[in-house]
């Protein structure tokens, strides 16, 4: 039976505790919205508008996992007040998004056209007029999302990809041109939570959460993860996480995000002019935590 | 992309009636607010969070919402951290769940931040304020606040009547035999001789699905569409593998309750139906009908995936929206 239907019909308590389901008691009302609470202390600005800023800084290429992002070269900067813009800037650039592979060390000669024909990319590009559609000639029927998602699914091997921050993203494709919010969007597919996590950690804000208060957290079938332990914990962030290359360069074969829940793992400079996002890992994920309970039943059983 | 005041949906003709169009003033509510859809996802699978990412981009391309979200608690982007993603200050939450239960009731509550951290009776639903900046209600106090509004677990609307109704139409107009076979629509007349087979999984753990079963398949009963209307499940009575002795009927259409497509809708059900061989390739669309018999004794066999992945179900996220919005206003 697969992970998902043992999950979803299996009862909570079933293996561990936390089983008894508390129903809401009181009736439920409407509380009266109070936004910002204490605006004497400053908001950490919206992933979008960080970005932004970011991306107008810098004359690029700009890096994120095994992502280049470069100007699109036909894309003229201008600088303009603009009611709502990001700092009253209005950035009309535009960016192509391509994996690393495929920009070669060469940012620039991605936005070549002969470059691009001969890495024989897979084209997602921009449909003129189209606010948030994409599509690709190949396809006009499929938005470019829905292609750009299902490249993200699978591996070269043809394998599910459930974890995104993999680095087996397949090479082969360019997104783009694309406007700055459309990179925001693109890359919530690519790196999920990863311009998110990355603002606020340049903001100061972004709240890291230890694996003792993750695994005290799981109810159910998952509450055994709370027995893992140092030692395993060191064993899986080797096995699951991964980390940077090794120095022959066999690539890092678990995750490209950075773990810094884990004791011990430095969390990156805030430098909001280096050219490239890290990938950062503020709680363990629920693959770590599925893989946790499967290592913790393996040595038990 | 159609304005938001246009009616959403009106398509399901064959069905009689379609969903109602938003108010405009809902309409404009809708527009500041992000929508997050809440999936199971799976880390072995890709069928397990199709349906989510499906309904997710049938409704980020509307444009009704300023944000469309999707989030899961097996893949990536999960409940955990999908709000510090959303940028909008109001945000919708919908289980894209088939009934209520421990997902819905605990998992996503915590997940989201709609619970305190220790204290399960804290439930704070459905209209939450949390500072979810700082990750969610323990951190510490200021930075950006959401309002968060829970909704209801997509099965459990009542618009799920209008989509089993059209799946189980579909599955029959889909056969290309239909025209063939000289009777329109493959099943002459349904409401005469056909039955319609509602299966959920069922458990002596937990009823809650099944109970909206047997709801779901009382009200299609009334409409007297098809001539007999059976709840069923796979683990529970009515067992849907004595469907052979549960109708008599000659055309047997099946619609299984469930929210994604895989190991229950194409391996476990059709092996129950004895329409599969255990360990041989899944049930498709493709092989139905299915024939048992020949001559006035023969039965035939509609087998229809799984309610979840129906299109119309964009409309029914849409609608537990709007039944919170009537509920607890802006």
């Amino acid at each position: 039976m697969s992970d998902m239907s043992a999950d979803m019909f299996s009862q909570p308590g079933a293996e561990g505790t936390g089983g008894t389901h508390e129903a809401p008691e009181a009736p439920w009302t409407l509380e009266p919205l109070t936004l910002n609470p204490s605006p004497a202390r400053p908001s950490p600005p919206c992933p979008s508008d960080h970005l932004r800023a970011w991306l107008a800084a810098a004359p690029g290429p700009w890096r994120i996992g095994q992502v280049a992002m470069v100007r699109a070269e036909e894309s003229a900067r201008t600088a303009r007040t603009e009611a709502g813009g990001a700092d009253g800037v209005a950035d009309e650039s535009r960016y192509l998004l391509l994996h690393e592979d495929d920009a070669a060390g060469e940012a620039d000669a991605a936005t070549d056209s002969a470059a691009r024909a001969r890495a024989a990319l897979v084209p997602l590009l921009l449909e003129s007029g189209a606010s948030t559609v994409l599509s690709a000639p190949a396809s006009a029927s499929t938005p470019a999302p829905v292609l750009l998602r299902e490249w993200l699914r699978w591996d070269a091997a043809g394998a599910f990809r459930p974890l995104r921050g993999a680095p087996n993203l397949r090479p082969g494709w360019i997104l783009g041109p694309l406007s700055a919010m459309q990179v925001v969007e693109a890359l919530r597919l690519i790196y999920p939570g990863a311009v998110a996590d990355w603002a606020l950690h340049e903001a100061g804000a972004l709240r890291v959460t230890p694996y003792e208060e993750s695994a005290a957290r799981q109810t159910g079938r998952f509450s055994v993860v709370r027995k893992l332990g140092d030692e395993r914990l060191a064993d899986m962030l080797r096995e699951c996480c991964g980390g940077a290359p090794s120095a022959d360069g066999t690539p890092n074969s678990g995750c490209l995000r950075i773990p810094i829940w884990a004791p011990h793992t430095p969390r990156p400079p805030t430098a909001k002019s280096r050219p490239e996002i890290p990938l950062l890992c503020a709680e363990a994920c629920n693959y770590f935590i599925s893989k946790a309970r499967e290592k913790i039943l393996g040595r038990l059983d | 992309m159609p304005p938001s005041s246009t009616p959403v949906i009106d398509r399901d003709t064959t069905v009689g009636a379609g969903f109602a169009p938003l108010s405009a003033e809902l309409a404009a509510h809708l527009k500041e607010c992000a929508l997050v859809l809440a999936g199971h996802g799976s880390t072995l699978n890709a069928d397990s969070s199709e349906p989510t990412y499906q309904h997710a981009e049938t409704l980020r391309r509307r444009g009704i919402f300023a944000e469309v979200h999707e989030c899961f608690w097996k893949e990536e982007p999960n409940f955990r951290n999908i709000l510090r993603e959303v940028e909008a200050r109001r945000v919708y939450i919908v289980p894209n769940f088939i009934s209520s239960g421990y997902f819905t009731e605990q998992v996503i509550p915590r997940e989201l931040g709609l619970i305190t951290r220790g204290e399960p009776g804290s439930l704070r639903w459905p209209v939450t304020h949390c500072p979810v900046a700082h990750g969610g209600p323990d951190g510490p106090a200021g930075a950006v606040w959401k309002e968060l509004r829970y909704c209801q677990a997509v099965g459990l609307h009542p618009s799920m009547t209008r989509a089993l109704m059209k799946r189980a139409q579909d599955v029959v107009a889909a056969w290309p035999g239909a025209a063939a076979e000289g009777s329109g629509a493959g099943i002459a007349d349904p409401s005469r001789t056909a039955a319609l087979l509602i299966v959920g999984h069922g458990t002596s753990l937990n009823d809650n699905s099944l109970k909206i079963v047997h709801e779901q398949a009382a009200i299609l009963r009334a409409t007297g569409r098809f001539a007999e209307v059976h709840a069923c499940a796979m683990e529970q009575e009515p067992l849907i593998q004595n469907w052979r002795t549960l109708t008599q009927l000659p055309d047997v259409v099946v619609v299984p309750f469930f929210i994604s497509d895989g190991l229950h809708s194409w391996e476990d059900i059709p092996v129950l139906l004895g329409v599969r061989e255990q360990g041989g390739p899944p049930f498709r669309l493709a092989h139905n009908p299915w024939l048992e018999g020949s001559g006035p004794a023969r039965r035939r066999l509609w087998y229809a995936n799984s309610i979840g992945t129906e299109p119309v179900i964009a409309d029914v996220i849409l609608a537990q929206v709007a039944q919170f919005y009537h509920e607890h206003g802006e």
